[in-house]
């Protein structure tokens, strides 16, 4: 529908505003496809840079949610439920060697308690006042004082030589079974849950891909609009659009790179870093469970066999033996991560493991056979082959482990977001250089339709 | 009411001893029953008739004892435990007096111990031949009915229910159920804690007869005879009901406690044993009779009971069938 009546002389009215003369005018004239070009180009930058601007925005909010916020949480978490596993685990062992317990169990008994005590606090400041991980942290605020109180009882008891202390001590170990460690549990996997959506925020894939679109879209579009004019002008080039162009391609390399060692660190962080540490925190709480267990078979003297049940259990969690379970899949991150560092800590951790099965399993035979006494010696004294020493040599491996998994993730999520800060001026300070630029080129030759 | 104080009265009365061991039937074997005497007296409707049995009449010891650390008869379930080397014996831990873990030493103790290792003595000739396995209240009948144990010695109430399950020796101890209550408490007797949170162990005779009380107190089960001092500590129970010599031990706990009034029971204790071997309970009745003859039994009941009780009275008497 080419009138080209027009070319050679704009109503006024089309002097008087782009939008309307675009709609009242035909596109199919030289100013109308340019106007049109222009407004193209504008539109696609401003959508360009917007959506771009925002995607690094979430990324980058989303990462130091990742490094500074949540995974604190679930390492936080990890430490109430490892402190209140091994105050149980040290506490049935105080109940086992008869007397008074060595001073460096009490010890750790309270460095457990304090240790749990001073996260869950931290834990209460950092959760809202709703769902599952408050009721978690609300339940072990309540529960704590009176586990302690039952331990203290059976302390005062136990000094004066009453065998009452027994049944307080058996009480606190049922209300830590029952109440606390579900509940530290439920805040370690509600965690996690809060991290894996975290990991994906921070990612901001969707954002990233449709800015990267808009980008190549853009660059497209400016190539496009050179080579029309380049046609209808035989002039050689109109330099404020190469201008844009390059800046376009400066803005889609530097966008997509940003972005790429954004992912490629938070992946390391959670393949290196926080998947490890979650499994092996699992494995740890296991083997703490695992010695409580032991000890609380050998203080019920055959009355109860639910502890040997749940230490053969959490055997099978860990999967000391076989070709499943935690030290498994411990293995297996290990051997994805290509360190053979990581690699040969878990290799240590299954040999304690194995080791400390092994004395375990001797423990039970004892007793089995009528050897009471001997199975408690096993079971308690310091001797280097006895299981203190050597569930010590699992526990201090999986710590080992966890430590250094903890540190790789913070190295890698710590710079994870570095580029994003940039990206959030880099983004609008170039989408408004190119939109100037379109401008620029552009008005060039509107002008010659005056 | 004025049925159920006949009752009591006979109770009190001391009848014998056989009746009184049928009115306490076990909580935890769900064959459960009613006394029958209160039955009939009081028109209440029992699930099912208690057996009626002569309970504290044991098998009678077969001659002479043979030579602790000899052999022993060829064949016998003496000669099993022998061959193994150890007796398996069943006992509480948290008794105080008759069967508990003393804290100092972790070392499991009391009267009812002792009468375990006397078995092991007259087999061994050493009383350390012994394996102790802490077996929960609810589970003495099935312990023993399975063979997981040769003997169990743990506070426990002859009586005919558990008598169609298993064996018992002849009477060690007579007991009777008390009750526990706070030093301030104006109770002197079960009949003022009415509408009362009572504490007993799960599977003992004590919790069944809190339900025959009248006003009936509200029996709380524990797994423990300790668990009910927790309780009772923790102010979740008005009191505690079971044996006077159980309660003894819970009193020397806690001089916030104190046992009040005449026992309303009598329960006398027996040896558990299987009812495959009754040589030997035969047999742990010839130890029994040589503990009461040579002043073993005496000297025992002053080692672990005399400073609560007294001076040992004279042993409770032996009563056989056959």
């Amino acid at each position: 529908m080419s009138t080209g009546v027009t070319l050679d002389a704009p109503s006024p009215a089309a002097q008087r505003g782009a939008s309307g003369w675009l709609v009242r005018r035909s596109a199919g004239t030289t100013p109308g496809r340019l106007w049109t070009m222009l407004g193209g180009l504008l539109v696609l930058t401003i959508v360009a840079a917007l959506v771009g601007w925002l995607a690094a925005g979430a990324a980058r909010g989303g990462t130091k949610r990742v490094a500074g916020t949540t995974e604190p949480l679930l390492v936080n978490a990890e430490s109430i439920y490892t402190a209140l596993a091994d105050a149980d685990a040290t506490a049935a062992q105080a109940f086992l060697s008869g007397g008074l317990p060595p001073a460096e169990q009490t010890q750790r008994y309270k460095d457990d308690i304090a240790q749990a005590g001073g996260q869950i606090a931290a834990a209460a400041a950092k959760a809202g006042d709703a769902g599952v991980a408050a009721d978690a942290i609300s339940t072990l605020t309540a529960q704590l004082p009176v586990y302690t109180g039952l331990v203290e009882a059976a302390r005062a008891n136990n000094r004066q030589g009453f065998p009452v202390g027994a049944a307080y001590l058996a009480q606190a170990s049922a209300l830590s079974r029952s109440q606390l460690l579900p509940a530290a549990q439920k805040l370690f996997t509600q965690e996690q849950s809060d991290l894996a959506d975290d990991y994906h925020g921070a990612r901001a894939t969707a954002g990233a891909v449709v800015a990267g679109l808009l980008l190549l879209l853009l660059i497209g579009a400016l190539l496009v609009v050179q080579s029309r004019l380049y046609r209808r002008t035989h002039r050689v080039l109109n330099l404020p659009l190469v201008a844009a162009s390059v800046l376009a391609v400066v803005l889609f390399a530097v966008f997509t790179g940003v972005f790429t060692t954004q992912h490629s660190r938070l992946g390391r962080a959670q393949a290196d870093g926080s998947d490890p540490v979650v499994v092996l925190a699992q494995a740890r709480i296991a083997a703490l469970r695992q010695r409580a267990d032991e000890s609380l078979t050998l203080v019920a003297r055959g009355a109860d066999p639910q502890y040997e049940k749940d230490f053969q259990d959490q055997q099978a969690v860990l999967g000391t033996d076989q070709k499943a379970g935690l030290l498994d899949a411990a293995a297996r991150q290990a051997g994805d991560s290509g360190d053979p560092v990581a690699r040969q800590r878990v290799v240590d951790i299954r040999s304690a493991a194995r080791g400390y099965a092994q004395v375990h399993q001797k423990i039970r035979e004892q007793d089995g056979k009528g050897q009471f006494n001997d199975a408690v010696r096993l079971a308690t004294s310091a001797e280097p082959d006895s299981a203190p020493a050597v569930f010590a040599r699992l526990d201090t491996a999986l710590a080992t482990a966890i430590t250094a998994d903890q540190r790789a993730f913070e190295e890698a999520a710590g710079d994870a977001g570095g580029g994003l800060g940039v990206l959030g001026w880099f983004v609008p300070v170039f989408g408004l250089a190119i939109a100037g630029l379109a401008v620029l080129g552009l008005r060039a030759r509107l002008r010659e339709y005056r | 009411m004025g049925m159920a104080m006949t009752w009591r009265r006979w109770v009190v009365l001391g009848l014998a001893a056989a009746v009184a061991g049928c009115a306490a039937p076990a909580t935890s074997g769900g064959t459960g029953s009613g006394l029958v005497p209160v039955a009939e007296h009081a028109g209440a409707a029992p699930a099912k008739a208690a057996p009626d049995c002569d309970a504290t009449a044991s098998l009678r010891p077969s001659g002479e004892l043979p030579a602790p650390g000899g052999p022993m008869p060829p064949g016998s379930y003496m000669e099993t435990i022998r061959q193994r080397g150890r007796l398996v014996f069943g006992t509480s831990q948290d008794t105080l007096l008759f069967g508990y873990r003393d804290p100092f030493s972790g070392e499991v103790q009391g009267f009812d111990v002792d009468m375990g290792r006397q078995i092991a003595q007259a087999i061994f000739g050493d009383p350390n031949k012994i394996q102790i396995v802490v077996v929960p209240y609810d589970q003495r009948v099935a312990t023993v009915q399975k063979g997981d144990v040769d003997l169990i010695a743990e506070t426990m109430t002859i009586n005919c229910q558990r008598r169609e399950s298993i064996d018992f020796s002849s009477v060690y101890y007579q007991a009777g159920q008390k009750v526990l209550v706070p030093r301030g408490s104006k109770a002197t007797r079960i009949e003022d804690l009415g509408g009362k949170k009572v504490c007993a162990a799960q599977g003992s005779t004590s919790l069944a007869n809190l339900d025959k009380v009248s006003p009936r107190p509200i029996p709380v089960a524990a797994a423990t005879q300790a668990d009910c001092l927790v309780k009772f500590q923790e102010g979740e129970v008005d009191a505690i009901s079971t044996d006077d010599t159980i309660l003894a031990g819970l009193a020397a706990q806690d001089p916030y406690a104190k046992v009040v009034g005449e026992p309303f029971t009598d329960e006398p204790y027996g040896m558990a044993t299987s009812k495959q071997h009754p040589e030997f309970t035969r047999f742990v009745n010839a130890v029994l009779a040589k503990d009461r003859a040579d002043g073993t039994w005496k000297s025992l009941y002053n080692k672990w009971l005399g400073k609560q009780f007294g001076a040992a009275p004279a042993p409770p008497a032996a009563r056989y069938k056959d």
